[in-house]
């Protein structure tokens, strides 16, 4: 009888202690949010994928997202919540978690505010804070094959250097830390690719003179993706970078070896697991 | 016997205290009274009003003022003796040093509330991240629970709508000094003999917004100019330019016409002026962006007979007045050793907005950015707009300080906001030393919650 009693214990246990770490997983609860071009990168079989209409501007963008967000943030149970966000969609949650915390006081049931309380850090992958020179062509010209190949056929103004259209230009502070991961290799170039990405951020003259040149991972500018300050041109790699906001942004992975698409091709990368050797 | 001096001990409390509690009164009195004495002027019945006494006090002196008509020193001297002014200084006296004390005593026991506030917050983040030490997390997941634990404790001691901001921190109410417009770099032009030697191939564009320091016009209150240069090795070249101006949606809006001049020494220039279709306001506040093609007309000197056309980009947003600053500041610190500032504006439009300030130092460094959502009716209203006293007293800053921008946009249902412009108050502060303020961590309950969230996890993780 005793024997039965400690089996039923030892079998109640067991059936807990599984609950629980089927519910908590194996840490905190990465939710993966694809960047402008959906098809790109290593997101198959993710526990906690989001497919979103990455085609829209910010604002249109941000109120698609969010609901989908906010759904897989329930899947999550009690789990700490870290977004893992690509290139345009870095773009998209900060514009979320800031204006959550804008007015998580006026509006607590708003979507927003829900992300902002639940979401304990963010990782952005090669983010595109301040837009890319690369999408600038896009809206005004739109004829290169080369280019729209790498950023897509449509033009989104928030994703181009102007910065009215930039969630930075909206929002001053995500309240929620972002660590930064990005890439200098640049063998996405083309001749033409290169010409524009590199002029970015500086005038024509300075750069005709100085011939200085703006650093990239071959898609956006490292002042886009290490969240500087607008019209900051990264000359060097360790060149000053004045963030957008120093409290939550955070230099956190470089990697010499890896170029925009390759940070997400990479799938161990992409799941937190950095090689820094 | 004992009965008696029992009640004449409890008839001393009670005169004691009725003494101290107008200890307020008669110093107002008696500065009053001296001043009058020193001035020579008859200590009237206004004054004695003005001094805002009660009780005894004002009941005594208002019967000497009535008396009298035109009080003197000489008259007041009949109904307080030297022996009563005596007795009153040294109750004032000593009720000035309790006051002392209980100041002493306040400030002690808020530093210790404060010291205390702070203990448990560092207690709850050396407990969690003695908690990550052990828990059977990844590297990186430890890595960067550790570090958003780390950042929390440091934010949360201000409230969510406060950013404090450091010498070398955008203004995000300002952009910077020169950095005036839009900038496009070029793309490289096919020579068909190739570049000669040391000659670059490259040539460049660039689109400037006037001397503007932001992109953001209102409607019928000003307009939107548009500057330009192609500019070529040997300087700004001449081009024909051809510019259309897109809304939002992306629907083509106007053209853009475009005036060339020609400077001495600087060469071509072209400035062109938007004409607005003639809709209502509410249809053309919005953003926009300006496609422009450049090319650059054949020139002799050169050896580049064909061009290609450069485009680019320029952008700015429309907005009607929902609401406009009056120019008036009002400026207090408040009970609890907040700075706050009002504002007086008119709103045209009822509904939400969302008001932004930045202070700035004396050495013109911008030394925090806050902002404040308000749900206003149409009317003219002081805005209030608070920096708590934890920013000045952590950072031990001492004003003055200068209210340099104020912002107040509209907020639309989605929660993004109509750029309403900026306005520049420049108000000056009074003196004031960091002691003064707050020394009380605010209380971020949104951060807090999220420790809070971290410590349980990993309570219940292990």
């Amino acid at each position: 009888m005793i024997c039965m009693k400690s089996l039923l214990f030892l079998c109640a246990t067991f059936f807990w202690t599984s609950l629980i770490s089927f519910a908590y997983g194996a840490g905190p609860c990465n939710i993966y949010i694809h960047g402008r071009d959906a098809k790109l990168g290593s997101w198959d079989n993710l526990p906690h994928y989001i497919n979103w209409n990455s085609s829209l501007e910010l604002e249109n963008a941000a109120e698609d997202l969010a609901p989908k967000l906010v759904a897989e943030i329930s899947k999550c149970k009690k789990a700490p919540i870290f977004l893992r966000t690509y290139d345009y969609s870095s773009a998209v949650v900060y514009y979320i978690l800031g204006l959550g915390r804008r007015y998580a006081d006026l509006y607590p049931q708003h979507n927003f505010v829900r992300i902002y309380q639940a979401t304990i850090a963010v990782y952005s992958f090669g983010g595109a804070f301040s837009g890319t020179p690369l999408m600038d062509y896009v809206c005004a010209s739109g004829k290169s094959k080369a280019i729209t190949k790498l950023v897509g056929e449509k033009c989104i103004l928030s994703m181009t250097t102007a910065e009215i259209y930039h969630p930075s230009s909206i929002i001053n502070s995500p309240g929620v830390p972002i660590y930064l991961v990005f890439g200098t290799h640049d063998r996405e170039y083309g001749e033409e690719v290169a010409e524009l990405l590199r002029g970015s951020g500086l005038t024509w003259e300075e750069r005709y003179q100085n011939k200085e040149s703006s650093r990239s991972d071959g898609v956006v500018p490292l002042a886009s993706a290490m969240a500087c300050e607008n019209e900051v041109a990264i000359t060097d790699v360790e060149g000053e970078c004045n963030k957008i906001n120093n409290d939550y942004f955070i230099d956190f992975f470089r990697s010499d070896e890896h170029s925009h698409s390759d940070l997400v091709r990479d799938r161990e990368l992409l799941r937190g697991v950095y090689d820094e050797n | 016997m004992r009965t008696k001096v029992g009640i004449a001990l409890l008839l001393a409390i009670l005169l004691s205290i009725f003494v101290t509690s107008q200890y307020t009164s008669l110093k107002s009195i008696m500065t009053d009274y001296t001043y009058a004495a020193r001035e020579r002027t008859p200590f009237s019945m206004r004054t004695i009003l003005k001094s805002d006494v009660l009780g005894w006090g004002k009941t005594h002196l208002e019967s000497t003022s009535f008396r009298s008509g035109r009080e003197t020193e000489d008259d007041f001297s009949e109904s307080l003796t030297a022996e009563d002014y005596q007795k009153i200084v040294d109750v004032k006296i000593r009720n000035l040093q309790d006051l002392k004390k209980r100041r002493q005593l306040n400030k002690e026991a808020k530093k210790k509330e404060v010291a205390e506030k702070l203990k448990k917050k560092k207690e709850l983040v050396k407990k969690i991240l003695a908690e990550l030490e052990n828990a059977p997390l990844d590297v990186a997941d430890k890595d960067a629970l550790a570090e958003s634990v780390k950042r929390y404790r440091r934010t949360s001691i201000y409230p969510p709508n406060l950013i404090p901001l450091g010498k070398n921190q955008k203004d995000p109410l300002a952009r910077p000094e020169g950095k005036n417009g839009t900038f496009w770099q070029p793309l490289p032009i096919p020579n068909s003999n190739g570049p000669a030697e040391g000659e670059s191939p490259l040539m460049g564009a660039y689109a400037i917004s006037g001397s503007r320091t932001q992109n953001y016009y209102t409607i019928a209150e000003e307009e939107v100019e548009f500057a330009l240069s192609v500019t070529e090795k040997n300087g700004r070249v001449p081009a024909s330019i051809k510019a259309e101006v897109f809304n939002q949606k992306k629907e083509f809006v106007t053209a853009v016409a475009f005036n060339e001049s020609r400077e001495e020494g600087l060469g071509y220039s072209y400035n062109g002026q938007l004409i607005l279709p003639e809709l209502s306001p509410e249809n053309l506040v919005g953003n926009y962006f300006v496609k422009v093609e450049a090319t650059v007309l054949p020139d002799n000197d050169t050896r580049v007979k064909k061009r290609p056309s450069l485009y680019f980009f320029d952008s700015f947003a429309l907005q009607y007045r929902q609401a406009k600053f009056k120019n008036k500041i009002t400026e207090r610190l408040t009970e609890d050793g907040d700075l706050e500032f009002e504002a007086k504006y008119q709103i045209y439009q009822k509904g939400d907005y969302i008001f932004q300030a930045t202070l700035y130092d004396m050495n013109g460094h911008p030394v925090a950015f806050v902002e404040n959502p308000l749900s206003l009716e149409a009317g003219r209203f002081m805005l209030p707009i608070t920096f708590h006293g934890i920013l000045f007293y952590d950072g031990r800053l001492n004003g003055p300080f200068i209210l340099k921008h104020l912002a107040l946009k509209y907020v639309r249902p989605n929660l993004s906001t109509v750029n309403a412009g900026i306005d520049y108050p420049n108000h000056q502060t009074q003196e004031y030393n960091w002691e003064d303020f707050n020394a009380m961590p605010c209380d971020d309950k949104a951060m807090m919650s999220k420790l809070n969230s971290i410590e349980s996890f990993l309570r219940e993780f292990q």
